[in-house]
């Protein structure tokens, strides 16, 4: 008698969670930590006896789990509420501050990666061109004093050092972003740096490079988006009281004449892409997101071409280099599997720049196929 | 598959209980074999053919000693066929590659390793199938005659992967007959919930941490002992958390099985500790193994050399590395010191130095059964004595991060919350109406509270090891 109610909510409860994960309709792709969820797996006796179908189908209810963001920002005000200032890798800093960890194990991959820039280099510059390499460091370098207190993180500084001592080509960054860390230069909701950011790096790499750089109102920033909630908010996954970031661009390279074609041979008139900005990850306004090769051209006429060799850190820095270079030519190597060495000839390189944030560059597993020799 | 995933709760258990309660009694023992079988299988889904054959087996052998009850010579050979093919499918599957390994230490052998893989769970199903043919043969619970219940028995989903080990002559009624209540399965709800919150929010945090710590290159002396006591509390609140589900589960199905664990970090020697840790394991080797030896009854020389190769087994049973068997002799040699020098001292001492005392011995234990690579081991009990120096640049981070959590689990490890809501139970009992209102609100509350703290935690899950898979 008086179980009764006991029993019945829990019956009640196990039997809603059963129906309503299995019978509501389904989303192929998740805005909010953008990524494609996963499918209802294939059903036959091989994937029984290899266990995937079992494996697969854990995973497919995780994924469209009945009210799933949720379930997670339960989990993440259950973990603040122990104390905790990291979820799913991302840290809970000041000032509103979700800064992505990078710590040792993170940084593993850094040797072999840099030998790899290191004998790209060499290379290059025996067909004479010129080699930059641009390490970013993220905001859980630049930013430490926004962690959160004793949190621990790779030695930024220290791998950052190493890269200058190996590299003759080397810009450093750190010290003008860490001159300007109380600015506006990294998204608090997301993984990068922001229009801001880019631009003090532009300006070190315009110096290394043995130009004046451009002030910063001649690229005339403009205000796109002040609800951007990137990819640090989905993860830490605490969606109360946290601002959204505001999304800022250079609009003069709205009036360049600018001509952007894909590997497939499309066109595109410009490097934003505006209508992305009613998406979630507003950051794909510039270039759309990542390709494996973009070709761009300009009307700078410098007689200069830029083999631009990237992770997504490099897409809203590309806009200062428009006045630059004649053509740049933009290389993912995560999606780009032809080899490099023809691109130099095809498409007339002068100088090349290999830019990518420090922790995507530890992390990276693609930066090898850059290997010019073989 | 596991209590604790997200299939097992939205998928599995909703149509376990539907279709438990809805079909007629004769039908459910074939349905629960049914959803058990499925249950393995989904982990296991080639090896499940090993339980069924184990079935098979361990049937026919129920009824051979039970056709020969009355002939003492071929009972008794039927007994050891049937405990021989048991320690040989143990043999095979758990224990060959570690046999190979040792036999290739010989100088000018050289065997190539069987690679097979361990089927989850067959330690406890392997014991179970044992106590039931030991059973038979000693006539405390009948044999078998209805494949499907013998069936239900070994395959039994709620105690198949984790425990506890039921000893036949507990459950032989229950298979048969059994009576399935409102009561009783209010009861096995609130165990479950209190198994699966131990498991998801306490173990698997302090897990975490644990893994943290224990694949550091060198960790500093606080590291070191915040990562040990982070296992400690792991393996408890994980074992014991998967135990409280089985027992709930159980509950629900109008089961009612013995107790396994019952606050084993209060004790005050190593003696209770293992009272109180894995009840069913040491009951079994006690009933099947010590007594049968001859105990205590055969003279003290008889009684050290039981007690050393009970606990020698108990080790190999968790394991089949050296670490275990060390860890097994090592509680072997410390139980001998109590029951011989240690427990007048104990029993003297004040109780705080029994605690700190039986947590050390403990502590020390699990650093033992951590590591099954001797190399890690001895550097990992190095760095507890300093060897990497005191304090580390994590420290500070890690304990901060992880102190409310390391006090709820220490919170948790005493029976102060049991007891609170005894007393609040009581109190409510005898209170007015709105009292017991207020209490069974408040109860549904906090229950409902660890059921969606436990399902976030699963939803958006980073780390969930099952870490029984080498039992």
């Amino acid at each position: 008698m008086k179980n009764r109610i006991f029993v019945a909510v829990f019956a009640f409860l196990l039997g809603a969670l059963c129906v309503l994960t299995f019978a509501l309709p389904k989303k192929e792709f998740s805005e909010n930590e953008n990524r494609y969820l996963a499918a209802f797996p294939k059903l036959s006796f091989e994937t029984v006896r290899d266990g995937s179908f079992m494996s697969d189908i854990s995973e497919y209810i995780a994924d469209h789990f009945v009210l799933r963001d949720g379930w997670v920002t339960l989990k993440s005000l259950a973990e603040s509420a122990l104390l905790k200032t990291e979820n799913n890798g991302v840290f809970r800093g000041r000032d509103g501050y979700l800064i992505d960890s990078f710590d040792e194990s993170a940084a593993a991959g850094f040797e072999k990666n840099l030998e790899a820039a290191r004998a790209f280099e060499t290379a290059a510059e025996s067909c004479g061109i010129e080699v930059r390499t641009l390490l970013a460091p993220t905001a859980a370098t630049v930013l430490k004093e926004y962690l959160p207190r004793f949190a621990v993180t790779a030695d930024g500084e220290g791998l950052l050092r190493t890269a200058s001592q190996t590299l003759s080509g080397f810009v450093d960054t750190l010290e003008t972003l860490s001159a300007h860390k109380d600015e506006y230069i990294y998204y608090r909701t997301d993984h990068h740096w922001t229009a801001l950011g880019a631009y003090y790096a532009y300006c070190a790499y315009e110096k290394s490079c043995g130009r004046e750089p451009l002030p910063q109102e001649a690229f005339r920033p403009e205000t796109l988006s002040d609800t951007f909630y990137g990819t640090t908010y989905s993860r830490f996954g605490a969606f109360l009281g946290v601002k959204p970031d505001t999304l800022c661009a250079p609009a003069a390279a709205l009036a360049a004449q600018t001509t952007l074609t894909n590997g497939k041979g499309e066109t595109h008139t410009s490097i934003y892409y505006p209508e992305l900005l009613d998406g979630k990850d507003k950051y794909r306004y510039f270039l759309g997101g990542n390709d494996g090769i973009l070709r761009l051209k300009t009307t700078a006429e410098t007689g200069k071409n830029l083999l631009l060799i990237k992770d997504s850190y490099a897409n809203s820095f590309l806009p200062y280099l428009i006045g630059d270079f004649d053509s740049i030519t933009v290389l993912d190597m995560r999606y780009y599997n032809g080899a490099v060495a023809e691109l130099f000839d095809s498409e007339a390189i002068t100088d090349v720049l290999i830019l990518y944030n420090l922790k995507s560059f530890c992390e990276d597993r693609y930066i090898g196929f850059i290997n010019l020799t073989e | 598959m596991v209590f604790s995933s997200v299939e097992f709760l939205t998928l599995f258990l909703p149509l376990a209980a539907l279709l438990y309660f809805l079909l007629p009694v004769k039908m459910r023992n074939g349905l629960l074999l049914v959803f058990s079988l499925v249950f393995y299988a989904w982990g296991e889904p080639v090896y499940v053919l090993i339980m069924l054959g184990s079935i098979v087996m361990n049937y026919l052998f129920g009824l051979g000693v039970d056709r020969f009850r009355a002939r003492e010579k071929a009972k008794k050979t039927v007994l050891a066929l049937a405990v021989a093919c048991n320690l040989l499918l143990l043999g095979v599957f758990k224990y060959a590659d570690f046999m190979i390994g040792n036999l290739n230490l010989i100088p000018g052998v050289s065997l190539p390793a069987a690679e097979i893989a361990l089927p989850i769970g067959i330690s406890f199903f392997t014991f179970q199938a044992m106590s039931y043919v030991i059973d038979v043969y000693r006539t405390a619970a009948p044999a078998q005659k209805n494949i499907l219940n013998f069936g239900l028995y070994i395959s039994l989903f709620p105690q198949l992967i984790a425990g506890p080990i039921v000893r036949y002559s507990t459950v032989a009624d229950q298979i048969v007959a059994r009576r399935t209540d409102l009561d009783l399965a209010a009861k096995g709800i609130r165990r479950f919930i209190v198994g699966l919150a131990k498991k998801v929010l306490i173990a698997n945090n302090v897990g975490f941490l644990w893994s943290q710590i224990s694949v550091a290159e060198a960790p500093c002396a606080a590291d070191a002992w915040l990562g040990a006591i982070a296992f400690a509390f792991q393996i408890y609140f994980d074992f014991s958390g998967y135990s409280d589900m089985a027992i709930g589960l159980g509950h629900i199905f109008g089961f009612r099985f013995l107790e396994n664990f019952d606050y084993p970090y209060i004790s005050r020697s190593v003696t209770e500790f293992w009272r109180r840790w894995h009840i069913s394991l040491g009951t079994w080797f006690r009933e099947y193994v010590y007594i049968p030896l001859g105990g205590n009854r055969k003279g003290v020389a008889k009684q050290v050399r039981n007690i050393l190769i009970v606990w020698l087994l108990t080790g190999l049973w968790h394991g089949a590395s050296w670490n275990f068997v060390l860890w097994g002799l090592y509680y072997g040699v410390m139980l001998l010191a109590e029951k011989f020098i240690l427990k007048k001292l104990l029993d003297r001492a004040p109780a705080f130095v029994g605690h700190i005392y039986t947590l050390l011995i403990v502590l020390f234990g699990w650093v033992l059964f951590a590591f099954d690579d001797t190399k890690a081991l001895f550097a990992y009990f190095a760095a507890m004595f300093g060897t990497n120096g005191g304090f580390g640049a994590e420290t500070a981070y890690l304990l901060s991060s992880n102190a409310l959590t390391l006090l709820i689990a220490a919170i948790a490890s005493l029976p102060l919350g049991a007891k609170l809501a005894g007393r609040l139970f009581a109190r409510a009992g005898k209170s007015r109406r709105g009292g017991r209102i207020a209490f069974r609100a408040a109860e549904l509350g906090w229950y409902l509270l660890l059921f969606l703290l436990s399902v976030a935690y699963l939803v958006d899950s980073t780390y969930n090891p099952f870490i029984y898979f080498r039992f």
